[in-house]
């Protein structure tokens, strides 16, 4: 299976994790091991003052060789999304930022003119952007424009599990666009990651669908072998949809039949 | 000196103008792994290398954030 690659940088998995709401950090840890991934995901917060922790998730990722993106997870302005990705790069030295601006509480969509804004921002400060946006193509289209190193159109709203709802639209985002394309959000479970995929894909970013499982560290596997099993797919070239049957068999020679 | 730290309203007891960010690091007992915490100054993001100079004036307003768990 071919690499993903995102702003020059190679990774061999093609699946792209969360790490919130996991049952435990051992857990999270196993799951993250489970799926194959490379890439994970951190949000950033302001420390608790009043309750002084000691806990080091980055430490801890660090120490397990993953490559972390921080996000801009609850940023509903273009303003707080570029101090958070500006304060992201100081905490974690990392110029590569999810970059989230939402417009609604109750779906999490996108607030589009606001990540416009803040993804022209922030690659003109030189962070390499990967937006999380709808899946409209003209969207898509208008961030690759600007520069963003991937685009990362929702498959539904986060945290959903309700799959790809417009295989159509990724359809001609993929043709539209030629930068990694990466499913970001909406995934229930492995069928999800392999039809993502077969669209063409280049990689799926999911958190909640292996974290909120029964057995993450068991999902989290299903997910890998779905990617895998998905990109293959795309890479063989599937046929084409017809609407009659073609027999598979040879029509000639059939046993009692006078041709 | 009156302050706002992440959100809340902070009284330090100090006589000086300015302190230094590493000051009101170990006035809040912060236990975070400090190369991995960012702070940012009135919407300024301050370099590690600037957290000793006496920067913070009374009225400021300070972000200190970490990395938590995310998707």
């Amino acid at each position: 299976m071919s690499e993903l690659i995102i702003a020059n940088k190679k990774f061999k998995s093609r699946l792209i994790l969360g790490t919130a709401k996991y049952p435990s950090p051992q857990i999270m840890l196993e799951a993250l091991k489970a799926s194959e991934t490379e890439i994970v995901t951190v949000a950033i917060r302001r420390i608790n003052l009043n309750n002084p922790s000691n806990e080091n998730l980055i430490q801890l990722l660090v120490d397990n060789n993953f490559f972390i993106i921080p996000n801009t997870a609850g940023c509903y302005t273009a303003k707080e999304a570029i101090l958070t990705a500006q304060l992201a790069r100081e905490a974690l030295k990392t110029n590569w930022i999810k970059l989230e601006v939402i417009g609604d509480d109750e779906t999490l969509f996108p607030d589009i003119p606001e990540l416009l804004k803040a993804a022209e921002q922030l690659i003109k400060d030189d962070f390499i952007v990967l937006p999380y946006c709808n899946d409209d193509p003209v969207t898509c289209r208008k961030l690759a424009d600007l520069g963003c190193a991937a685009i990362m159109p929702l498959g539904a709203p986060i945290g959903s599990g309700m799959g790809i709802r417009n295989p159509y639209n990724i359809q001609i985002i993929r043709e539209l666009i030629n930068l990694p394309l990466i499913i970001d959000a909406g995934v229930g479970t492995a069928s999800d990651v392999a039809i993502a995929f077969e669209l063409g894909a280049d990689g799926v970013l999911l958190n909640t669908a292996i974290a909120c499982a029964q057995h993450p560290i068991k999902m989290a596997k299903a997910m890998c072998n779905a990617a895998k099993a998905g990109r293959l797919a795309f890479e063989a070239g599937r046929i084409p949809k017809k609407l009659y049957a073609t027999a598979s068999s040879p029509i000639h020679g059939i046993v009692g039949r006078n041709v | 000196m009156n302050l706002i730290i992440n959100g809340e309203e902070k009284v330090i007891n100090t006589t000086n103008e300015n302190i230094s960010l590493e000051e009101i690091l170990i006035y809040l007992n912060v236990k975070n792994d400090l190369n991995h915490i960012a702070i940012a100054v009135n919407e300024n993001v301050i370099k590690k290398d600037d957290w000793n100079k006496p920067i913070v004036k009374s009225g400021d307003v300070i972000e200190i954030i970490h990395a938590v768990q995310g998707g």
